[in-house]
Formats: C-alpha cells, sequence, structure tokens
C-alpha cells in the first residue's frame, strides 16, 4: 500500500533524518500510498458515516470509524512509522475526520495528545484563503503552515499542530483527514 | 462623551443585567452622546455625533494582524498609548471613576476606576473569534462599544453567548450583531464562555474594547 519509492532505503534515511531535525519534529510526505490503493482507500472512507464532535473551546469537526483505518495499524505502516520516528511504534489510534465550514481544532486540545500524531490528507482541491490549514508552531512560537494536499502524510510529534478554522468561502468543500495518534 | 443616565434608567440596565441568560449582561444603547463642541480644534460643530467622530479618529489607529489557533482579526496596541486626542479622550472616559461607578451601580460588582488593556478591534470578511471565557488576572467586567454601522443577522460578526456544561462551553443561546453606538458589558467568569462569529459580509466591525477589574 505504501509507495514504493518511499521505501527505498536512501528516501527512508531522508525521512528519518528530516524528522529528527525539523522543528518541530516531524515530516510531510507526498505521494504516500501507491495510486491504486489510495483509490480503494478513498472509496472505503467515502462511506464512513460521519457523525459533528464538538466542544467549542477545543474542536469542531466530522468524526468517523472506518474498516480502512485498520491499514495504519498494520505491520506495514507500523514498521514505517517506527523507522521514520526512530521509536517503536505499538499502537496507533485514529479516526477519518472532515473538517468543514466552521471546523477547527484549538492548540489547547490537542496538547493534552502525547506521543507522535498523523495527518493523512485526502482532499482533493483546496484554497488556503478558506483556512483548515495544518498548523505548526515551532519551539520559537513561528507558524508552519501546511495547506491540505491529496495523499500525503504527516507524522510529527503531537501537541504542536491545529487546524485553523474553515472559514465560508469553502462553502460546501470539506478538508478529508485521517488523524491519529502513535504510542 | 458618555451620555447621562438617570436612576431609573440604571435600575432598569441593572435589572437586565442581572437576569442576563446564560450569563450577565446588558446592552447600552446611544452610549455616547453628541457634542456642540469639537473638542480637538475648541471649534462649534452641528451637534457632531461622538461616536461618528470616535470612529473616524479609531480608523486613523494602526491595526496589526492578529492571527492564531483561536483568532484571525485586526487590533490596535493598547490604546492607552494613543495621541490622537478623540481616542484618548474615549480612554479617558473608559478609565474615569464616573464610568467604572455607572458600571458598578448596574452590575452591582464593585469595580476599580481604570479600564484595563483597551484597544481597537477590526475584524473584516471572514475574521472571528473562537470560543474562550475572557478569564485573566482579576477582570470582572468586559466592555464592547460598538462604532461601526449596524450588523443584520445575515452578515455574521455577531457576538455570541454559550452556556456551560462543567468546564466547557455547551450551547448558543444568543447572538448579539453589531449595533452601532451601543455598549455591551459582561460579567468574566468560568461560564463567560463567549465567540465572535465570522463576518460573512464586506462591511468592517470596528469596536474599542477592554475589561474592568
Amino acid at each position: 500500500m505504501i509507495n514504493l519509492k518511499l521505501l527505498k532505503p536512501k528516501v527512508m534515511k531522508e525521512l528519518s533524518s528530516g524528522f529528527a531535525e525539523n522543528n518541530p519534529k516531524g515530516v510531510q510526505v507526498q505521494g504516500f500510498m501507491e495510486p491504486e490503493s489510495y483509490k480503494k482507500f478513498l472509496a472505503a472512507v467515502a462511506k464512513a458515516k460521519l457523525k459533528k464532535s464538538e466542544v467549542r473551546d477545543t474542536h469542531s469537526y466530522f468524526e468517523a470509524d472506518s474498516p480502512a483505518l485498520k491499514f495504519f495499524s498494520s505491520r506495514e505502516f507500523l514498521a514505517f512509522a517506527a523507522a521514520v520516528t526512530g521509536k517503536k511504534i505499538k499502537k496507533v489510534t485514529c479516526s477519518v475526520r472532515i473538517f468543514l465550514k466552521d471546523c477547527y481544532t484549538l492548540m489547547h486540545d490537542e496538547k493534552k495528545a502525547s506521543g507522535i500524531e498523523l495527518f493523512f490528507d485526502m482532499t482533493p482541491q483546496w484554497m488556503q484563503e478558506w483556512g483548515g490549514s495544518t498548523v505548526y508552531l515551532t519551539d520559537s512560537g513561528e507558524k508552519l503552515i501546511l495547506p491540505p494536499s491529496p495523499n500525503s502524510l504527516i507524522i510529527a510529534v503531537a501537541g504542536k499542530s491545529y487546524v485553523k478554522y474553515v472559514n465560508h468561502l469553502a462553502g460546501n468543500e470539506g478538508r478529508l483527514v485521517v488523524y491519529g495518534t502513535m504510542k | 462623551m458618555m451620555r447621562g443616565f438617570s436612576n431609573q434608567e440604571i435600575t432598569a440596565l441593572s435589572k437586565r443585567f442581572i437576569s442576563g441568560k446564560p450569563f450577565p449582561h446588558v446592552v447600552i444603547e446611544n452610549f455616547l452622546d453628541k457634542d456642540n463642541v469639537d473638542k480637538s480644534r475648541q471649534a462649534p460643530t452641528r451637534g457632531w455625533d461622538n461616536h461618528k467622530r470616535l470612529l473616524l479618529e479609531l480608523k486613523k489607529e494602526s491595526f496589526a494582524k492578529k492571527d492564531s489557533d483561536l483568532f484571525t482579526f485586526k487590533q490596535t496596541g493598547n490604546l492607552f498609548y494613543s495621541r490622537n486626542p478623540i481616542v484618548a479622550a474615549a480612554v479617558t472616559m473608559f478609565s474615569s471613576g464616573q464610568f467604572a461607578q455607572l458600571i458598578s451601580l448596574i452590575s452591582g460588582i464593585r469595580l476599580k476606576p481604570g479600564a484595563v488593556d483597551v484597544s481597537g478591534s477590526l475584524y473584516e470578511k471572514t475574521d472571528y473569534l473562537l470560543c474562550h471565557d475572557d478569564r485573566l488576572e482579576g477582570r470582572k467586567i468586559a466592555f464592547i462599544l460598538y462604532l461601526s454601522e449596524s450588523f443584520t443577522a445575515a452578515d455574521g460578526g455577531a457576538l455570541v453567548f454559550l452556556t456551560a456544561k462543567g468546564r466547557h462551553p455547551d450551547k448558543k443561546v444568543f447572538a448579539y450583531p453589531p449595533l452601532q453606538n451601543s455598549l455591551m458589558i459582561f460579567a468574566v467568569s468560568k461560564k463567560s464562555w463567549h465567540e465572535v462569529e465570522e463576518v460573512l459580509a464586506d462591511k468592517k466591525r470596528y469596536t474599542i474594547g477592554g475589561w474592568l477589574h
């Protein structure tokens, strides 16, 4: 399922050193799944029945479980994540989330998360002016803005990110991701 | 600058403040009066509306973009340091014993004269402020003076109050679209969950706000 180009030793070494050296620790991978696997994954996720999850001082989004998410607990993914982070990954807890108009997460929500987090993005078309980007704060408080990008994966330390409020310019579009934490 | 209030009106405002839901609040309409003298030039005017004059002068202040997980809008620095005589007069009014006394009488809360962190805010299309409770170091009353033209519900930009459930906000139960020259005051507490709705229209939402301790 993982793009074979990423699994080459040279590329894995680059991802691993990128994770260790970036501030905050993390790495973004484009073209994460093989194209055919990505299509099948998208089709499976599309069947998920999303329900609103909202506590206005922490987050607002729609969320669902999906059988397709078992991929993120597979040996293949756990080995990949362990190689990138240099840590032994035993467990991944994740869900499908969609950020429609008026959806967001706040920093102090995700601060409670410990360990490593993942964002697997499945948003086909997105304008940055709509909001909805994943924003990471560096140790010095600078913003690292990662706009949605389909079939891209972010693996980073948890508690340093938020999803910017999606404004009304997004209309009926939504940012679709898998969000998870790894321990 | 601030208009006069009769004892009868103060009593009525106090009743509305105390019974305000989901937490004590009240809106004072037509808060600033008309002036017959332009104090900056010591020249007579034709009954200049102080809120219009203040808006005109506030627009000359420097507004910096504020952007975080919680908000996107523009804000001045602390207006206490403004060199603009009209803006400075507004800060003096908010910091006066007269203002603190008025708000004390309405809220029934003992307040110190001297407003804290008075600043101007500007919300334009897509700007917003997400849910928070305003609690910080002794804040007792929050006040917001709406200066720009009035908004309709369809324009967005309303101040929204939420009920509390445990330690978190719950349901939106009150929305106040900006009404020109009205002053909103509310009691700051662990239940004072509020937010500013995203501005949906091509309108500029100017306010001056701060806190009393």
